[in-house]
């Protein structure tokens, strides 16, 4: 699609609203810095994206908010960015963003409010069609990591690059993903092969450890045959690590014979705990409590049960006294027995409800002895988790005479622990109590009938406490393990070092922990297997870019670049695009290189090596590029002063390039601060025809915006004559020849429009109809109108040529002939 | 209105199948199996931290 205006208000340097309408092919826009110019490229970008690539970019946000809005907009208005698109069939589609107070952007599309702009694909992921200024300090002159990013941005490969980063964040830092029961695993082992590396000794079984997970067995034979060294000789083998454990005990128990032990719950644990508290749960959900209270129908039912007992009794009397009563032998008629026996069957109906409820009670008394037994075995189970523990208490003095001074804080933690347990478990004890009590008391309503809703609510509140207070509990206890783990070895270690059993200690670690130290070696290899993960990905992603760059970019890339590309000394220029390579020749991560080339020389680098000028003309070749590449629905392209900081040679080799971007059937809109340079392009685009506009200056009000021709009509005139009066001319010749006279009949209506009117019209709104009207309004006699109207008579109101047009010397002169005339006729006017 | 339609979205599921034939590590295979859905690292951390209980939780 392409732009046919922009309308602006109070949005960035444009406070009341301004309008430009674009040509289809060219237009150029021309002020002086600080006149509006990057505000136009700025409000076509928030509008299609919300954003600003620079407030996008910017290292602070905060510095940008309340940017968008004019600071002279008057409050009452609302900021907005309006466009009109025309798409390859012509059809016109109105873009509307409404700057909301919160910075965001509200979209209508036609006056419609719409969440997204009805675009067929999704825009963020082609590049944007915008060329700006600092364009090129986010691609070339970044660092190499940021240079990478910018490539892979601009190849649409970001979710391989954000991929990447994201493996190796993950192969670098895994530590954030080893769960604690690892961690803790990791922990005690490597414990262990510092003790085991404190004994001169074991030297040989530690030298075969730091063989890693291959020399575990060579480790353990040595194990096997130390462990066997201090035991008598005709230990069996099943009876030597109980025979080692029992020498060290004893010499131990000599010293100190309390434990500090507080382990992990166990996975098994953790399941029970689960299982407990979610039938804990179900027992205070309403379906228990519904069916509790409908207990309470039992009592009310009871003297039915006693009446229906009744019955039975007269039943089976009656039927053996027909129409006489079985208790006094008075005479009983049809419809009486009738009643009677009606009585009975509803009563067995009653009976049967009450049966029901009956299983009801019993089903709830065996629930609630479930719930009585699973209470227990919680609450043993998180009893016995810290009984071990407690048992140290009573002899915390003899700890301390061997702990303290040396391992002061650790006999802390020791004393700290148990009265932080002591506190959670007393809690725990407290609600478990409270539990038990409300238990209690609905059993006995449901033995004793004597049901009461409001006992299930308080066994339900204090079911609740129970489960938050036990939770707390277990986060207590399992915050106490690491550090309780780290005081058991130290005391572990003392321990041994005044029994003299060291070396004993760490063979007994050494044969209870061989699984685990297994274990280790296996999970080390998997943390230092993500090196070679991390690689595999670098060399997969650098590969993938490589191909990107070298196979595709670099081409279109140069192609563009010969364009632009200064042909005199030095010459030093851009030779394509490759991936950094190690001295063994591997991909390097996330190094593009920018190659360069002197005098038929590789060389380093082109950041290194190009002048600003070319590093220049080289980011927007990359621009232009990659907006080619692929595609994008978007077939405009606006280009924000190309020229700074670049040379008079790269200026002009650039206005070719603009040329051929206009000949890919792209829309360019370009804007320059320099007039020169502006002019320049005007003229080698001359052919062209677009559409010129300067900002002649800026007030409070916002940039004054005037449409200048792109070429005078007497310029177009004589250039008409010369290719009329030259017999070489060709079709393509006569065609533009064509076009011009328009062009200038166009002009010369305006301008008489005004000089005999007063009222300015923009000659690129004409067409037959409207340049007829005109003409009549000005006095213009009938037979030049009908001449001048037969002008446009080959091509539409869009001024497009109809598919069967032939250029025509003849007709060609005739049109020729009658713009000069109205020319005249201005001429003459000017003069009177 | 009439928008071209070919995108130039970058085919990540793809790459990733491509990587995953070069790769002959099971672990690493499983990793980077992992990194899809809405929340692909937190996917494949939770991989790794699975990967490293199973070898805790394994019974020898």
């Amino acid at each position: 699609m392409k732009i046919k205006n922009i309308t602006i208000q109070g949005f960035r340097g444009f406070n009341e609203e301004r309008n430009i309408d674009f040509h289809d092919r060219l237009t150029l826009i021309y002020a002086p810095n600080s006149y509006g110019k990057t505000s136009i490229s700025e409000a076509f970008e928030w509008l299609l994206y919300g954003i600003t690539s620079k407030v996008e970019k910017a290292d602070s946000k905060e510095e940008y908010k309340g940017s968008y809005r004019n600071r002279h907009l008057p409050e009452s208005l609302t900021p907005f960015v309006k466009a009109t698109f025309v798409d390859d069939d012509e059809n016109e589609t109105e873009f509307n963003g409404d700057l909301a107070e919160d910075e965001t952007i509200q979209r209508f599309v036609n006056g419609q409010e719409v969440e997204s702009w009805p675009l067929a694909q999704d825009i963020s992921k082609v590049p944007r069609p915008f060329i700006l200024q600092h364009a090129l300090k986010y691609l070339l002159l970044v660092r190499p990591d940021e240079r990478f990013q910018g490539f892979a941005h601009l190849l649409g490969l970001e979710k391989l690059d954000l991929f990447q980063r994201n493996v190796v964040s993950l192969c670098t830092k895994p530590d954030a993903c080893i769960p604690a029961e690892v961690n803790q695993l990791l922990k005690n082992v490597s414990a262990l092969e510092a003790c085991l590396a404190s004994q001169p000794s074991l030297a040989t079984i530690q030298k075969a450890f730091k063989k890693g997970i291959t020399g575990l067995a060579e480790a353990y034979e040595i194990v096997a045959s130390e462990c066997r060294q201090r035991v008598p000789p005709e230990t069996e083998e099943k009876s030597v690590l109980p025979q080692l454990l029992k020498v060290r005990e004893d010499a131990v128990a000599k010293i100190f014979e309390g434990r500090i032990a507080l382990p992990h719950y166990s996975e098994e644990e953790k399941h029970a705990n689960s299982e407990d508290e979610n039938f804990f749960l179900i027992c205070i959900v309403d379906s228990f409590v519904k069916k509790y209270t409908e207990l309470l129908a039992l009592s009310i039912v009871q003297h039915t049960l006693e009446r229906a007992e009744f019955f039975d009794l007269g039943i089976k009397l009656l039927d053996k006294t027909p129409g006489k009563c079985p208790f006094c032998g008075r005479s009983i008629d049809d419809a009486l027995v009738k009643h009677i026996h009606d009585e009975h069957a509803n009563l067995a109906t009653e009976k049967k409800r009450n049966e029901a409820l009956q299983k009801q009670r019993t089903e709830i008394i065996k629930l609630l002895a479930e719930l009585k037994s699973r209470l227990a075995a919680y609450q043993n189970r998180h009893k016995d988790k810290v009984a071990q523990l407690f048992a140290l208490e009573p002899t915390l003095d003899k700890l301390k005479t061997i702990l303290v001074p040396k391992y002061q804080t650790h006999f802390n933690e020791v004393e700290t622990t148990i009265l932080e347990l002591t506190t959670a478990k007393n809690n725990l004890e407290t609600s478990y109590s409270k539990v038990l009590g409300a238990l209690a008391k609905v059993e006995t309503s449901v033995t004793e009938s004597e049901e009461d809703a409001a006992l299930v609510k308080v066994l339900g509140e204090t079911l609740a406490e129970y489960i938050s207070d036990a939770r707390s509990y277990v986060r207590t206890v399992i915050g106490k393990v690491s550090v309780m783990s780290d005081a058991a070895q130290i005391l572990k270690h003392e321990l041994d070092a005044l029994a003299g059993t060291e070396d004993i200690s760490v063979l007994i670690d050494l044969l209870e922990q061989r699984c685990n130290v297994k274990k280790k070696f296996e999970i080390k290899g998997i943390l230092d297997g993500l090196k070679a993960l991390r690689k595999s990905v670098d060399q997969y992603v650098a590969n993938r870019v490589l191909g990107a760059i070298s196979e595709e970019l670099t081409s279109e890339v140069m192609e563009w670049y010969k364009q632009i590309k200064t042909k005199g000394d030095p010459d030093v220029h851009f030779d394509g695009f490759d991936m950094e390579r190690t001295t063994k020749g591997e991909l390097k991560a996330r190094r593009v290189q920018i190659k360069a080339r002197s005098y038929g020389k590789e060389l380093v680098s082109a950041v290194s090596s190009l002048s600003e000028s070319k590093l220049n003309a080289l980011g927007l070749c990359v621009s232009i590029a990659t907006n080619l590449k692929g595609e994008s629905p978007f077939d405009f392209l606006i280009i924000d002063d190309p020229i700074q900081s670049w040379d008079a040679e790269h200026e002009i080799q650039f206005i070719e390039v603009i040329r051929r971007l206009v000949e890919r059937g792209r829309q360019v809109i370009l804007m320059s601060h320099s007039r020169k340079w502006i002019d320049m392009v005007r003229s080698g685009c001359r052919t062209i025809n677009g559409r010129f506009y300067e900002i002649t200056g800026y007030t409070e009000t916002g940039p004054h915006i005037a449409e200048i021709p792109w070429d005078r009509w007497t310029e177009r005139l004589k250039e008409v004559d010369a290719i009329v009066k030259d017999p070489t001319a060709t079709s393509v010749k006569l065609q533009q020849a064509e076009e011009e006279i328009r062009i200038v009949n166009a002009e010369l209506t305006s301008e008489l429009y005004f000089k005999i009117k007063g009222v300015r019209k923009n000659p690129h709104d004409l067409n037959s109809t409207k340049v007829r009207k005109m003409l009549v309004e000005c006095g213009i006699e009938n037979g030049l109108v009908d001449r001048i109207t037969q002008t446009f008579e080959t091509t539409d109101d869009a001024h497009h040529a109809s598919v069967d047009y032939a250029a025509h010397r003849q007709r060609i002169q005739r049109y020729h002939a009658w713009a000069h005339e109205l020319a005249k006729l201005l001429k003459d006017s000017h003069e009177a | 209105m009439n928008n071209k339609t070919t995108s130039q979205d970058f085919p990540c599921e793809k790459c990733l199948d491509e990587l995953l034939v070069e790769l002959s590590d099971p672990v690493h295979k499983r990793l980077i199996q992992a990194y899809r859905g809405n929340d692909p690292v937190q996917s494949m951390e939770s991989e790794l931290a699975n990967v490293l209980i199973e070898v805790l939780n394994r019974e020898d």
